[in-house]
């Protein structure tokens, strides 16, 4: 059986202790995960909502916050999940483990931190008087949530699975997916949000699959509609497009993982 | 049971290092001609054998003759490049000792992170936490983090949790017994434990006394050739150490 209560039990305790190896030797510890963000709202709502007056009150402060959230998150796990392999050198070489669990483990670390990161941006939301938009609390909204937090979360993996194999056959993996994340922050709508002209809509989501779902959950939060023409064109594009990830991402992990392993 | 068939692991025998893209592109063309050349280390070629339940294998050979590739091939963390292996029952394998130590978490911590990756549950570590420190002798040291710990008790909490792994075939590279006399003893004598519970057991060594004493069969690999010795007993201990050096 591929996923047993032992592989569980592997992939949850190898994740645990990535976890609690993050705050090791720092005084708040734990504690950071919600301090971090927290001040970093801080931040943005003095420059934006103080400072230069950007937008209507608070709101773009908070959009600003959840959009970079969702990216941190993106950003760590990939980060992560592209030294997984060469991290866990030791285990993998040692130890008959199945690969797909240090890939699961380094994707649930940062998921861990995010989750955290999420109930602050909840708790600012909320505090700060976000009542306009409730669409979060119904069937509708938890179910579009998930539904791309879900997306996200096969991105990040099929990302993780190609960029570990990758990474330990040519180390410069990591400086070139450096300079993506750098250009891909700008050309994904955390920052601010642009129309993208109709004929490059399919284009746009499908060479950028991370757009959409951060779309609909700023939406589901904010109220803001998705300006997209043909949307159901464009979502049907953008599931083949992250199916089509996720089975290279499997090809490819099958084709080099026994190469890779040797290269370690 | 262990019966393995037409076992090949080869690597190429590169000469460039392509560790990166820049590397890859500013030689491209000898890249590609290392890509097509045929040309071939093989650390082992064409190894057949099988072993019954409860027998004891010794693998010998000189440094580099591919001991430690077939062991780990045999635990399963390589993937042989031909040919088949099959093991019936769970694999222990001791190819390192305390893989995935961390130095800045407790030796609880690393407890139940190596005791995880060994394949034993977190309530069977949870129950045995007691019994396994106190194998090792570090039941004062439960909180203290790994980094003020000496090799030696890392060594005994490793070999502690590895032994207590509950297994059918345990394989050993050369790893037999750590620490001081005395924890050595306790090491052997957990050998011995299984050795009378019928475990299969395959021992990487260099010790021919020793395959003399336990091994009910000896394979010898040296450059990617091998020869299985059944009768182990019929051979005196210069034969087989001429045999080691690759006189077979």
């Amino acid at each position: 059986m591929f996923f047993d209560s032992l592989a569980l039990q592997t992939v949850l305790v190898l994740s645990f202790y990535d976890l609690k190896l993050k705050y090791q030797g720092s005084v708040l510890g734990f504690f950071w995960s919600f301090f971090k963000p927290l001040l970093l709202f801080l931040v943005y709502f003095f420059v934006f909502s103080v400072l230069l007056k950007v937008g209507n009150g608070m709101q773009y402060a908070f959009r600003l916050f959840y959009g970079v959230l969702l990216w941190n998150w993106f950003s760590e796990s990939t980060g992560f999940g592209m030294n997984a392999f060469i991290g866990k050198k030791s285990i993998i070489t040692k130890i008959k483990i199945n690969k797909s669990f240090i890939l699961l483990a380094s994707y649930l670390t940062p998921f861990f931190s995010y989750t955290l990161n999420f109930s602050v941006f909840l708790f600012v939301y909320f505090v700060g008087g976000n009542k306009a938009h409730h669409d979060f609390f119904t069937l509708y909204g938890i179910g579009s949530y998930f539904l791309s937090l879900a997306t996200i979360s096969v991105i990040i993996i099929s990302i993780n699975t190609l960029l570990s194999n990758l990474n330990i056959l040519y180390r410069d993996t990591q400086t070139l997916w450096e300079l993506v994340l750098t250009y891909g922050m700008f050309v994904t709508p955390i920052v601010y949000e642009f129309a993208v002209p109709e004929k490059y809509e399919l284009l746009y989501y499908c060479l950028n699959p991370l757009a959409l779902p951060i779309l609909k959950m700023k939406a589901i939060f904010f109220g803001s509609a998705i300006n997209i023409h043909n949307l159901g064109l464009v979502r049907t594009c953008h599931t083949c497009t992250v199916a089509a990830l996720f089975i290279l991402a499997l090809y490819v992990h099958k084709s080099l993982h026994s190469k890779a392993v040797d290269s370690l | 049971m262990i019966q393995v068939k037409n076992l090949t692991k080869k690597y190429p025998q590169y000469t460039g290092q392509y560790r990166s893209y820049k590397s890859v592109f500013l030689n491209l063309f000898k890249f590609i001609k290392e890509r097509m050349n045929k040309d071939c280390f093989y650390a082992v070629k064409d190894l057949n054998f099988k072993i019954e339940n409860a027998e004891i294998l010794c693998i010998m050979g000189p440094n580099g003759a591919g001991k430690s590739t077939l062991a780990k091939m045999l635990a399963g963390t390589i993937s042989p490049t031909q040919g088949s292996i099959e093991i019936q029952g769970k694999i222990v394998p001791f190819l390192e000792l305390g893989v995935a130590f961390n130095h800045e978490l407790t030796a609880t911590d690393n407890y139940y992170l190596n005791g995880t990756l060994l394949g034993l549950s977190i309530d069977f570590l949870k129950a045995n936490k007691q019994k396994i420190f106190d194998y090792a002798e570090v039941s004062d040291f439960m909180n203290t983090p790994l980094k003020f710990f000496s090799s030696g008790m890392m060594l005994r909490l490793a070999f502690a949790i590895a032994m207590h792994s509950k297994g059918d075939v345990y394989i050993f590279d050369e790893i037999l017994a750590v620490g001081d006399l005395s924890f050595q003893k306790k090491c052997m004598d957990s050998f011995h434990n299984l050795l009378e519970s019928g475990k299969t057991i395959i021992v990487v060594t260099h010790s021919t006394d020793f395959a003399i004493q336990y091994a009910t069969k000896l394979l010898i690999v040296s450059n990617s050739r091998h020869k299985l010795v059944e009768d182990i007993k019929c051979y005196d201990k210069a034969e087989l150490e001429r045999m080691v050096q690759g006189n077979f």
